[in-house]
């Protein structure tokens, strides 16, 4: 366990760090932003460089980032629309200013892009940065891409893109996702993008729409690093994967719920993928009152339930789309839920430990 | 005659409701059909609309799979085959 990562906690009351300590984890640290709501944290493994992403309500979003592991932050630029852009929202909503509202995904480029970051909001939006963060621009063909307009919230009142999973292998082919606005992919690093939602169905909406490529709430988007062709999706309406880079989307049924939010693979193996269910749509609780991780460590052909070390009764934890992270090893993963639970494993999620019962609800977890 | 159609999430608060909810209108207008479904179902009719009549703003209708452009006039004329769909935003944890 040499090499055990630490974990970072965005909630809604700063940013703390767990580190190893003995065989578990230490007492949670604040690592920043006491009192203020972080909902994002990404590390960027090529420099070492963590930004934290704040939601600041009546000052708005604001972005910091940090050389020194969180001991000192410095606030940097955020995206901006362009002068008259506009967010017209696919449910009716009427149309209206496109503002920033939200960070809401993170990405680190290429090892060829030094300096480069992505990062997708709401309103519907992806920017790239070229300067570590320090200045943003609109990626315009997306932005003006037929159908977004038409995109529409989930869980917030504008849609927004929450996965961006840059292909190692090139650094200009990379894959976003968007609730509700479908799963897009650029080969050319942002200039056109391509619908790739060939399988994926929604029963929540309209019969007419239900196989609408761009109406698709995948919630999250992940990318095996190691085989980059696979892709998994906790979508609205269940589990989805791809072994072809999103070409086609086959949709899997997983007990006890395959709903959910968040997703994770593992780094070198793109076979095993955990999930953590929830009783869909309305109710958003584990089922039962009984928390578990769905893991499948052979492509999804089956799936178990983990349980060991995790409440199974009187449980009401949900857990956000990026509430679930892998460490490097594949070994090592950790969960965070709007209870202020925090769980980890060291064995792939065949025992789980928590890690803290007292957090502030947690919005996402990443390791560092 | 046009089909209204409520989600499950929305239908869900009617008594004895188990699923979405279709019923069969006569309504010539969005507005006529919506207030045939609260003739039947009164408890419908603040889970769609808010206090002025408007839908709410997390709630979409959709006819024949286009939603609504103003929430604020539901005067729109129906074709007899019309299905209408009313569903909503689900938020967070």
């Amino acid at each position: 366990m040499a090499d055990k990562q630490t974990i970072l906690a965005s909630t809604r009351k700063g940013l703390f760090t767990i580190s190893p300590g003995g065989s578990g984890w230490g007492k949670p640290q604040v690592a920043g932003f006491l009192g203020d709501r972080v909902v994002l944290t990404l590390v960027d493994e090529r420099d070492g460089a963590w930004y934290a992403a704040l939601d600041l309500g009546h000052f708005g979003a604001k972005l910091h980032r940090s050389d020194d592991r969180g001991k000192t932050w410095t606030e940097i630029a955020v995206p901006a629309y362009p002068e008259g852009a506009t967010v017209k929202a696919g449910d009716g909503k009427s149309t209206r200013p496109a503002k920033l509202e939200l960070m809401w995904s993170m990405a680190a480029g290429g090892p060829d892009q030094p300096g480069r970051l992505w990062m997708g909001t709401i309103p519907g939006g992806l920017f790239v940065s070229d300067d570590r963060g320090d200045s943003w621009s609109l990626v315009e063909a997306l932005w003006n891409e037929p159908s977004r307009p038409d995109w529409f919230g989930g869980g917030y009142d504008a849609p927004g893109i929450h996965s961006i999973a840059v292909d190692p292998r090139d650094a200009a082919r990379v894959i976003v996702a968007a609730s509700c606005g479908g799963v897009w992919e650029t080969a050319d690093d942002g200039a056109s993008w391509a619908v790739r939602c060939k399988g994926m169905s929604a029963a929540y909406m309209p019969p007419e729409r239900r196989d609408d490529p761009t109406i698709q709430d995948a919630h999250q988007l992940v990318r095996c690093p190691a085989e980059p062709d696979v892709l998994w999706v906790q979508h609205h309406n269940g589990i989805y994967h791809s072994t072809d880079c999103g070409q086609s989307w086959r949709e899997l049924k997983v007990e006890p719920s395959s709903f959910g939010f968040a997703v994770a693979v593992h780094p070198r193996d793109a076979g095993k993928a955990w999930f953590v269910p929830a009783i869909k749509d309305e109710k958003r609780i584990p089922v039962d009152g009984a928390l578990c991780v769905t893991h499948t460590a052979d492509g999804g052909e089956t799936f178990t339930a983990q349980r060991k070390g995790l409440p199974q009764e009187g449980c009401y934890d949900l857990v956000y789309r990026h509430g679930l992270a892998i460490d490097r090893s594949g070994d090592g993963l950790a969960f965070g839920s709007t209870t202020g639970n925090l769980w980890a494993t060291g064995d792939g999620g065949a025992s789980w430990q928590r890690v803290s019962h007292t957090l502030p609800p947690i919005y996402a977890v990443t390791f560092a | 005659m046009p089909t209204l159609t409520f989600a499950r999430p929305i239908a869900r608060w009617l008594p004895d409701q188990d699923g979405e909810l279709s019923i069969e209108t006569r309504g010539a207008t969005l507005s006529a059909a919506l207030e045939e479904a609260f003739a039947a179902h009164p408890t419908l009719r603040g889970y769609v609309l808010d206090e002025r009549g408007t839908v709410r703003h997390h709630v979409a209708v959709f006819i024949d799979g286009a939603s609504i452009t103003d929430k604020s006039d539901l005067h729109v004329p129906l074709d007899a085959r019309a299905s209408i769909f009313v569903m909503q935003a689900l938020s967070g944890g």
